[in-house]
């Protein structure tokens, strides 16, 4: 894929979580004129990102949901359900059509069609609307009256007076910059619009100008300039000599061509802002690129193919010679070639060529530390040569090899250092995953009679960017659960004297090493008795285990598989749909879950997850032939005890340890390998602790303990059941890594060892 | 830094791009000796901030602007 694209899809996916939450909280504050100019740049941006390529049907959707929240932002459309519920769809629909794209480069087939639908309501939104914005040309205001007395030249037709706010040079505006980007300009005046404060200090940053302009360009031309200081700008049209004003909008018929050209013109001085201002030479040719395409696309999409391929040829020919063949075509002379073109042919056409760089986000301060590390790892090696120096020299074994250590200790300090932070460079914050809940929940809660306020904690909390994109899909169930299933109805509330409206807190923090995400909701909690009742009937446990089980653990069999299934989700008083999925993906990812449920006053499901993917202490065991690893931080002990403590309860091995009964399991056995008998008189035993439950693992003997990155299982190792992960050891093989939960439950589903009925 | 304090005859030279950031380096200039004249022959693009300093404190310009947009379009700031 496109280097370009794939950057596109990225600041797509963030463009349309953050205009989202926009929208949310327009819809909860209608009045909020900030969140409503943020959700117009996230819509504006969006366009701009699309017009890069060529996706027509995708463009016109943005630029009718710009129109229509440019129009809610002038006044002229009211800010209300209709719009924010249309917004969202259109989001909805980018966000369906990045998928698409990613998978395909295209739109799916369906997009023409429901582009245009989305736009059309968009559009009868608009023309719903009053046309409150537009000054009746009759009566021209004394600013525009005195700039059209002061000037003779061409037949003005627009005027527009444009009061930039004193903070935005801040926000990087350049007023004169909008006006020199007027087509058709006939006369500026700028003047203070007020009298310098006596005796006050002058303030070179604060913006102080009464811009006012005559033109005999249309008043789309000039929307399309100052479309991103509309607020601060105000158009009427010059009556003149008989000329009607240009159309508003209102006429939809021939006006169509000459509203796409406005659009043009700005995507086209756009890029020529671009170009000029690209001065860094990294990222000069992805520039290029990319304004060339975006002026390709945006002449072939108003019919101007011939130009189009003009400007692909001319990007060739480097930034100067594109960008004079742009203005030139904005000029209004497109047959005029620029004689820039050959000198400066040179300047971009290899970089053009080149690989652009695959981006990812990181904190400055990270990659500084990086440096000083790989800086620090370089002197560590010097240090190295130096004592080859030595070596050769014939200095005496024993020096000689405390120097090798020294030596080798420090490299070993800093590549952990170094490992360390560059696993660090992967850490990003919860936020961006809990922010995508609040829609979600929004949907979920309409239609259920039931009111929701979700509570957010901790989202600054950081983790591994594999670890955060794969927490979404679990925390969902939960949340989802404990919407559906947790939360009474806001009548059953208030019969509980609950307030009516119910409460879901996502938080996060951190954990020891690693991190904790919890849902809690303040709904009607978990029902041991009922939870008891059920895995009775699914056969889950025997009633006699039920029987000796405490509330606490009972209430932890929700997460077990088979507890319940999709169909009986309205018998459910509690939750349990899918939670076995959390389990099993808070499992994936190196974690565990827990819950804990108060009966009648809510619920608290918590992922214990890791933070990064760190180095992991390896344990090595022999099973027969081959060896395995166990992660050391699974296991509670080592033991070895005689055979002849081995008893054979209820269809299993157990032994009594510590006045508990521990099932145990042959390690051969669970991962179905040959098992030479037990020929040792002692057993070797490993305490596990999974999924609630103490199990000892019968293996043949214990080779290695290393350090070592476990990556997770991909290809076929992924298919097998059990392998969480493998490693490379010192010698190049390859080391399986096995999983323990994911190996007893497995064993547990299929039948093998009821170990969970010990005691 | 396009704004330069020339010794040898007092005056200010806006040179090249003058951008946002020069404009408080050009008030500076003229606040400190009013009497300075300014000499933007030399200034290929004007920020707005930049024009506005001269529109509001109003020192002595020398020669056209060598942005063309400001020396077709604009007034020529001056004291009066």
């Amino acid at each position: 894929m496109n280097d370009l694209l794939e950057q596109f899809l990225v600041e797509t996916r963030e463009l349309v979580q953050s205009g989202t939450e926009d929208l949310l909280s327009l819809e909860a504050a209608p009045g909020d004129a900030e969140a409503l100019n943020r959700v117009f740049r996230a819509f504006h941006t969006l366009k701009g990102g699309v017009g890069l390529f060529d996706y027509p049907a995708w463009f016109a959707l943005l630029h009718a949901a710009e129109d229509g929240l440019s129009a809610a932002r002038a006044g002229t459309l009211a800010v209300n359900a209709v719009l924010v519920d249309l917004s969202l769809e259109a989001l909805d629909a980018t966000a369906r059509w990045t998928d698409a794209v990613e998978a395909t480069e295209r739109l799916p087939e369906t997009a023409t069609a429901e582009a245009a639908t989305l736009a059309d309501r968009y559009r009868s939104l608009l023309d719903r609307a009053p046309e409150a914005g537009v000054t009746a040309a009759s009566a021209l205001p004394d600013w525009a009256a005195r700039l059209v007395g002061s000037t003779d030249a061409g037949t003005p037709t627009t005027a527009l007076r444009y009061r930039p706010r004193s903070d935005c040079f801040f926000s990087g505006d350049d007023p004169l910059g909008f006006v020199r980007k007027v087509p058709g300009l006939l006369a500026v005046s700028v003047e203070p619009a007020g009298p310098r404060p006596a005796g006050e200090e002058f303030d070179a940053y604060a913006c102080n100008l009464d811009i006012a302009i005559l033109t005999n360009s249309g008043r789309p031309e000039l929307d399309a300039v100052f479309r991103l200081v509309a607020d601060q700008v105000t158009v009427v049209d010059v009556p003149d000599g008989g000329r009607q004003p240009a159309p508003t909008g209102v006429d939809r018929g021939d006006a169509a061509l000459a509203e796409t050209e406005p659009v043009v013109a700005a995507i086209l001085s756009e890029q020529v802002r671009v170009l000029a201002a690209t001065g860094d030479a990294t990222i000069a040719a992805g520039c290029l690129e990319a304004c060339a395409r975006s002026v390709a696309n945006a002449m072939a999409f108003a019919g101007r193919t011939e130009e189009a391929e003009r400007c692909r040829l001319d990007s060739v020919g480097g930034r100067q010679g594109l960008r004079a063949t742009i203005e030139a075509v904005l000029a209004g002379r497109p047959g005029e070639m620029p004689a820039a073109v050959a000198e400066a042919a040179a300047e971009g056409s290899e970089q053009a060529g080149g690989d652009a760089v695959r981006t990812l986000r990181v904190d400055a301060a990270r990659v500084d530390a990086l440096v000083a590390l790989v800086g620090e790892l370089v002197v560590a090696r010097n240090a190295l040569s130096h004592v080859a120096t030595r070596a050769e020299a014939g200095e005496d074994a024993a020096t000689l090899a405390r120097a090798i250590r020294d030596a080798d200790a420090n490299m070993g300090r800093l590549s952990m250092a170094l490992h360390r932070n560059a696993v660090s460079l992967r850490l990003m914050p919860l936020s961006q995953v809990f922010r995508r809940f609040t829609r979600p929940v929004r949907d979920a809660v309409r239609g259920l009679g039931k009111e929701v306020v979700l509570e957010m904690e901790g989202e600054g909390t950081e983790a591994d960017r594999e670890i955060v994109e794969n927490l979404f899909e679990p925390l969902l169930h939960v949340v989802r659960n404990a919407v559906d299933h947790g939360l009474e109805g806001v009548e059953d509330r208030l019969r509980l004297g609950k307030p009516a409206v119910g409460r879901i807190r996502i938080a996060a923090g951190p954990d020891g090493d690693g991190i904790v995400v919890s849902v809690s909701d303040d709904g009607r909690g978990i029902d041991p008795a009922f939870i008891r009742r059920r895995s009775a009937e699914r056969g889950l446990r025997s009633p006699h285990a039920l029987a000796d089980m405490d509330d606490a653990a009972v209430v932890d069999l929700i997460f077990a598989p088979g507890f319940s299934t999709a169909d009986s989700v309205g018998a459910l008083s509690g939750r349990g749909v899918g939670m076995d999925a959390v389990r099993v993906a808070a499992g994936r990812m190196g974690g565990r879950v827990s819950v804990e449920s108060r009966v009648g006053a809510g619920t608290t499901v918590s992922l214990h997850l890791p933070r990064t993917i760190a180095l992991s202490r390896i344990l090595v065991v022999g099973v027969g032939e081959e060896s395995y690893g166990i992660a050391m931080d699974a296991v509670l002990e080592v033991v070895r005890v005689p055979r002849s403590g081995i008893r054979a309860v209820d269809g299993g091995d157990a032994m009594v340890r510590r006045g508990r009964t521990v099932p145990i399991m042959r390690l051969a056995e669970l991962l179905n390998r040959p098992d030479p008998s037990c020929t040792q008189a002692k057993a070797l035993l490993l305490v596990i602790r999974s999924g609630g439950e103490t199990v000892a693992l019968d293996v043949d003997r214990i080779q290695d303990r290393l350090d070592a990155v476990v990556r997770p299982p991909a290809g076929l190792v992924g298919t097998v059941p059990g392998v969480g992960g493998t490693t490379v050891r010192g010698d190049g093989g390859v080391l399986l890594v096995l999983d323990p939960t994911a190996l007893i439950a497995d064993a547990a589903s299929m039948g093998m060892g009821r170990f969970g009925e010990g005691r | 830094m396009t704004v330069v304090l020339r010794t040898d005859d007092g005056t200010i030279r806006l040179e090249g791009t003058c951008p946002v950031e020069d404009a408080e380096t050009l008030a500076a200039l003229i606040l400190e000796d009013p009497g300075r004249p300014v000499d933007w022959v030399g200034c290929t693009r004007m920020h707005t901030a930049v024009y506005q300093v001269l529109l509001s404190l109003r020192p002595v310009v020398l020669g056209a602007c060598g942005d063309p947009f400001v020396d077709l379009w604009l007034d020529r700031p001056g004291p009066g």
